[in-house]
């Protein structure tokens, strides 16, 4: 767990802890400083003040605003206040000014710490040669697909200290992407014996042996999973293998033990709908090709693969009742809302068709969008003419042909005024899916 | 520069200092961001206006760096619009203080402005034809990002239903107290 810990490391953890105590220095200063313009304010107002006040003021502001807007994890980050540094530097002086003044010693002893917390915080972020260096090296090249760069990186990690397993282990990976297979195995070997408990070291020998052996493969990733319930790319790897090896219901157990694991990981949801297309299990297949649109919309294999999916349920005997099983089940993803409420509207078949389901459906996906999206529109009135009611299908259409127009999309002018022509002659639209 | 403006050279260094060694800055200096130069740019345009209010008598210039400083931070990212009714609140409590001329003071806001969004409207402008609003937060579907959080983190509409719980019970207490 500790080496673990030190290969992901990106900056000098210790000064980095003891430098939350040293802030409590400027952070005094600043706080100090900020009752004191504000009292200063309020007994006699100035424009400057007014200025870095009110600056402060707006952007915390902000801050709390975006934190409650998109709440996320990620609005934690104090770079997003910088632009009031000059505001905060003013507070910090101020604090300084009215906490030393006249008082030789307390200015001596803040003095002193107050460099001691700037030392801290350069040395926190000053970067040495040394193996996490290296390594972090190794992943944004590789990352970038500068193999021998970062192959490079790895052997300066090995040569570092030898007897570190995830150098071993990341030297064994650009081995293996260098092709030199053996080479990898056994360096990954190396790294397992250094770490046995290690799953990235388990990984990288899976990775190593994937194409050689894919059995052993199969093995060592289940051991990395074993070893680390959350390492995602194991079970990728693994499902993957998996998938070559056409043993489906493996994947699909597989599948749902990563999902208990990584509930919103887009691969998981991903790697399972596809286990479970191949099983024949379409409808579960569909719903998580339908979270896969949810968490990644853009993500066009995923998108393809539902809409085959939904194809393949609208042409089943029972197509109309496999589709609204599907649409009671579905995700709040515009993308699989839109899929389905198009399928329910213009199945040439009119069996698989269902107006007022399709309403309801493509309506969802418009205020989850904010009526925004041409082609969204589009489908609500091809929804709204199968349910028969024309003349909302008609303003619908033509608000999606004006945004289309404005946003200059060529394929939703072309599509609204397809539909617009149908309808125009009092049939619902129809469309032979591709 | 902006504190030498307020304090004397020795105090001000205490603020160098700060601004020099604060992690924030030192981390975001390893990568490549819109951050520092937003930030940067925020900080120039806050000299600026410092400067201005603090002359006697601002020249056009003075609004014209302002504006274009103003108009880059803007332009680097948009929290940077944030500034602009400050300043112009700022300088417009200056310019009634010191009983400026309306007309001048009038060109100099305009001129101001103008030069602000001759430099980051289009930007603003091109965001609003493309998308339909001038202000794209990266919420917004339309932008193409998506993200996902975890329950157990609230929103705006998470905290309305609880104000009449909140308001209740104060005046149940309220009510006991008499």
């Amino acid at each position: 767990m500790r080496r673990s810990i030190e290969r992901e490391r990106r900056w000098n953890q210790q000064p980095m802890a003891a430098g939350y105590l040293w802030a409590l220095i400027p952070t005094m200063l600043v706080l100090a400083g900020a009752g004191v313009a504000i009292l200063q304010y309020i007994r006699k107002p100035s424009s400057e003040l007014f200025l870095l006040i009110g600056f402060c003021i707006v952007i915390v502001l902000g801050l709390v605003f975006m934190t409650l807007k998109v709440p996320s994890y990620a609005q934690a980050k104090a770079f997003y206040g910088l632009s009031i540094l000059t505001p905060l530097c003013f507070f910090g002086v101020l604090g300084w000014e009215t906490l030393t003044h006249g008082r030789a010693r307390l200015r001596f002893i803040l003095g002193a710490l107050f460099l001691v917390w700037a030392m801290n915080s350069f040395t926190t972020y000053w970067i040495v040669p040394s193996v996490p260096q290296h390594l972090y090296a190794v992943k944004s090249l590789g990352s970038e697909g500068k193999i021998d760069r970062a192959a490079a990186e790895a052997l300066k990690a090995v040569e570092a200290d030898r007897s570190n397993a995830a150098a071993r282990g990341f030297h064994a990976l650009s081995l293996s992407e260098q092709g030199h297979d053996e080479e990898a195995i056994k360096e990954a070997e190396r790294a397992i014996q250094l770490n046995p408990a290690d799953s990235a070291a388990h990984l990288q020998l899976a990775i190593s042996a994937r194409r050689s052996d894919t059995e052993r493969a199969i093995a060592e990733a289940r051991r990395a999973i074993e070893l680390g319930r959350e390492n995602s790319l194991a079970y990728q790897l693994l499902m993957n293998s998996l998938f070559e090896s056409h043993r489906y219901n493996e994947a699909t157990e597989l599948g749902r033990d990563w999902l208990a694991v990584s509930a919103y990981d887009v691969s998981a949801h991903s790697a399972l709908g596809v286990a479970m297309a191949e099983n024949g299990d379409l409808a579960s297949a569909a719903q998580h090709l339908g979270y896969v649109m949810l968490l990644r919309p853009e993500l066009e294999q995923a998108h393809a693969d539902l809409r085959r999916i939904l194809l393949s349920l609208a042409k089943e005997p029972d197509g109309l009742q496999r589709l609204r099983d599907v649409a009671a089940n579905a995700p709040d993803s515009p993308r699989m809302l839109d899929e389905l409420a198009w399928l329910l509207a213009t199945y040439p078949d009119s069996r698989s068709r269902d107006g007022s389901e399709a309403v309801g459906l493509a309506e969802r996906a418009c205020v989850l969008t904010e009526r925004r999206i041409p082609a969204l529109l589009d489908t609500l009135a091809a929804a709204y003419a199968e349910a028969g009611d024309f003349p909302r299908a008609i303003s619908t259409v033509e608000e999606a042909l004006n945004y289309a127009h404005s946003s200059g999309d060529g394929d939703a002018i072309k599509l609204s005024e397809k539909i617009l022509t149908s309808l125009r002659e009092d049939l619902a639209y129809r469309e032979e899916p591709e | 520069m902006s504190l030498r403006l307020l304090f004397p050279a020795r105090t001000a260094f205490v603020g160098l200092l700060l601004a020099a060694f604060l992690p924030m800055h030192l981390y975001l200096a390893h990568y490549v961001t819109n951050e520092i130069l937003a930030a940067a740019l925020a900080t120039a345009a806050l000299y600026l206006c410092l400067r201005l209010l603090r002359s006697e008598t601002p020249r056009a210039s003075q609004f014209a760096w302002l504006g274009l400083a103003m108009g880059a931070a803007m332009l680097a990212k948009a929290t940077g619009i944030l500034l602009l009714p400050i300043v112009i609140a700022a300088i417009a409590g200056k310019l009634a203080v010191t009983r400026a001329p309306a007309a001048i003071s009038l060109r100099n806001v305009g001129l101001l402005l103008a030069v602000c969004f001759a430099v980051c409207g289009w930007h603003y402008a091109r965001i609003w034809l493309r998308f339909g609003t001038p202000l794209l937060g990266n919420w917004d579907i339309v932008s193409g990002f998506a993200w996902w959080q975890d329950p157990g983190y609230h929103t705006m509409a998470d905290y309305p239903p609880f104000w009449p719980l909140v308001s209740q019970s104060a005046l149940q207490r309220v009510r006991r107290i008499c």
